[in-house]
């Protein structure tokens, strides 16, 4: 039971991350390979913050937002001058950087050693210690994200995401400043991320900069591409599937000596064997 | 709205499906898989499971590979010579991919799905830390025989290894310094954590003896150590230790120093002493100095027989031999534990802190009651660019 509270909260984490990131590629259509920095960056501000100055949780996180959304508009501006393909490339190297960073960042971050000891999140003399009360708490965040997406999504601010997505020049000539739109999901995308990262960091109560590197940020194009981009739920269920399955794997009786790189080479392979027969992803409307 | 309602429709349907053919396909596979497994248990008797995570896949997977090698041959042997008290050791092998994330899961399912009560692992610093609160939770014992982070020292009383914490050379070089006579010590440290685990622990032990610490700090980034330098020369100490994290940053304060024409005694610590070139090249001034390593013995019987025996099992030389000696010397200890005390997580974890002098491949182990191994660096000296053992 506790190991399948611990595979909820890791799904709901990585379900926060593929909303947000769902927000930028699904619905806009921005290639960005940034997302894991965003999610790492919202990770480490509340790791910091939380062992070193006692503030709670919540607050972290709010502080951990804005600080990820100040980094992301600063990326964004400069991925603003990419066009096409150059955007997923930029945005690698920005993931990069702030990994970096992360790992050269000398006493402030610790650097390879990573942060141990972070605290659980506590409200008003609650502790969200077990693991099925945090289960709670990443539900409920996931709920809020996903009806912010939702909202978003609907709204006519939506509308022109979707059709940045689908004809940027037109809609130009509409007299849309479509940087300013690209701009503003991008900073709620990495918002959202950074709210996944401090979950990740209070419930692991551990972080390094592993976590946070651009095949991270595959992994959670991965999960949009195959649960549908352009979809919410797909989304969700993108996140449910891509964590759960390796898990499964582990009941898998290979022999042990081959084991681990088995589970890998077959869970490379459901995701071929899925991109062929389903390129839509589970409930996509637009394909790559 | 319209069209995209009946698209929804259609996809849920054919979304239903493809998660149901999934679900099937690894369902079929953990069952198919699972046939050969139960079969065999019928033969062996209740066998103890050992929880085993490892680095298997990514970066450090060639850790892993070494690891589970060595994990196998020291179950092999305890399982020809009849097993623990009758029964077969048989381990539950699960990937971390050295990081926090994989090793909590891991450590979820091996505590909470099969159950079990002790865990070797993680080899990565990270995997044990963030393991170790699932292990603890649990009141399963988590035991390392390949993190060296001081982060881990006393973390929880589930927790214990039988590599040294980095900290532990400055204690050893310590120790030395002060039968040497030292009552003044220069020391220049690099401002990382490694090299500031390993100055607080000489610190500690040198200054609790009465001795005297002449610090200066440096980044990682500086290049000309000149003022700090001229410092520590004025301060007249009997020796300068010369604290870093990399070979390349000590090469430049060596050479700093004998810009200086400052030739004192030196202490340096292991990342440098593991550089063999550094060390031929600054043969004349690092002539004498002293050093503390973590190395396997290659004298120790055990270990010899270790190593003959990796060859002819995998055909290949035991790689990282500093840890192949304490993964060996871990089941073996596990054994121990289990005879004396029985398969409980709760009395496995208080019996490490009971271990005294404990005679393995690694050497005499002797576990402290914050889960560490006391000791295990041996010190060494430099002479005419090579090292030798600290007589």
């Amino acid at each position: 039971m506790e190991y399948l509270i611990h595979l909820g909260v890791l799904v709901s984490i990585y379900a926060i991350l593929a909303l947000s990131l769902n927000l930028v590629m699904g619905y806009t259509g921005i290639i960005s390979l940034t997302h894991a920095a965003f999610f790492g960056f919202g990770a480490y501000t509340t790791a910091i913050l939380s062992t070193r100055t006692n503030l709670n949780f919540f607050v972290t996180v709010l502080v951990g937002m804005l600080l990820t959304s100040v980094l992301s508009l600063l990326i964004g501006r400069v991925l603003s001058k990419f066009r096409g393909d150059f955007v997923a490339l930029g945005s690698v190297a920005f993931n990069v950087i702030v990994w970096s960073i992360l790992i050269n960042g000398g006493d402030f971050t610790r650097g390879p050693l990573g942060i141990p000891g972070i605290p659980r999140p506590e409200i008003f003399g609650f502790s969200f210690s077990s693991n099925s009360s945090f289960l709670i708490l990443a539900i409920a965040c996931l709920l809020l994200v996903f009806f912010a997406a939702r909202f978003i999504e609907r709204s006519s601010f939506g509308r022109v995401l979707k059709a940045i997505r689908e004809d940027e020049e037109a809609l130009q000539v509409f007299g849309y400043r479509v940087v300013h739109y690209k701009l503003a999901v991008f900073v709620i995308g990495a918002c959202m991320a950074a709210v996944a990262g401090s979950l990740y960091a209070s419930y692991i109560t551990f972080v390094d900069p592993s976590t946070f590197t651009v095949t991270e940020s595959i992994f959670m194009i991965s999960i949009i591409i195959l649960g549908g981009l352009a979809s919410n739920k797909g989304a969700v269920i993108g996140a449910v599937v891509l964590t759960l399955l390796p898990e499964a794997l582990r009941f898998v009786g290979f022999p042990a000596d081959i084991a681990a790189q088995t589970r890998q080479a077959v869970y490379g392979l459901m995701l071929i064997l899925l991109m062929l027969y389903r390129p839509q992803g589970f409930v996509g409307e637009y394909k790559l | 709205m319209e069209p995209d309602a009946q698209g929804n429709g259609s996809s849920v349907a054919k979304t239903a499906i493809w998660l149901v053919i999934l679900v099937l396909i690894v369902g079929g596979l953990i069952v198919y898989g699972n046939k050969g497994k139960e079969k065999k248990e019928e033969v062996v008797k209740e066998p103890i499971k050992i929880g085993v995570i490892l680095p298997l896949t990514g970066d450090a997977a060639s850790y892993g590979e070494g690891a589970r090698n060595v994990y196998q041959i020291a179950a092999d042997e305890i399982n020809v010579a009849g097993g623990v008290s009758g029964r077969m050791l048989e381990f539950i092998i699960e990937d971390s991919k050295c990081n926090g994330k994989d090793a909590t899961s891991a450590a979820q399912k091996l505590v909470n799905v099969d159950k079990v009560q002790v865990i070797l692992g993680g080899f990565c610093s990270g995997e044990s830390i963030a393991a170790t609160p699932v292990a603890a939770e649990a009141k399963v014992t988590l035991f390392s025989p390949g993190s060296s982070s001081p982060d881990l020292t006393g973390i929880s009383p589930y927790f214990f290894r039988n590599y040294p914490s980095d900290a532990s050379q400055g204690k050893a070089l310590a120790d030395t310094a002060i039968a040497k006579g030292w009552k003044k010590v220069a020391l220049i440290q690099e401002q990382t954590d490694y090299a500031l685990g390993v100055y607080k622990a000489f610190a500690e032990a040198f200054e609790g003896a009465g001795g005297v610490i002449v610090k200066e700090e440096t980044s990682t980034a500086n290049s000309d150590f000149r003022s700090q330098l001229t410092k520590l020369k004025a301060a007249k100490a009997d020796a300068l230790f010369v604290d870093t994290q990399t070979p390349a940053m000590s090469e430049r304060i060596f050479k700093q120093i004998q810009d200086l024409k400052w030739s004192p005694a030196i202490i340096i610590n292991d990342a440098t002493a593991g550089d063999v070139k550094v060390i031929s090249t600054y043969k004349t001034l690092l002539e004498g100095a002293l050093t503390a390593e973590f190395s396997a013995d290659p004298n120790n019987a055990q270990f010899a027989k270790l190593t003959a025996d990796y060859k002819t099992k995998f055909g290949a030389e035991l790689p990282f031999q500093a840890y192949g000696q304490t993964e060996y010397d871990a089941v073996y200890m596990i054994k121990a534990a289990i005879e004396a005390v029985g398969y409980n997580g709760e009395k496995i974890a208080a019996w490490s802190r009971t271990v005294i002098d404990w005679k393995g491949a690694s050497g005499s182990v002797t576990i402290g009651t914050n889960g560490d191994r006391v000791g295990g660096h041996t010190v060494e000296v430099v002479k005419g660019g090579k090292i030798e053992k600290y007589q």
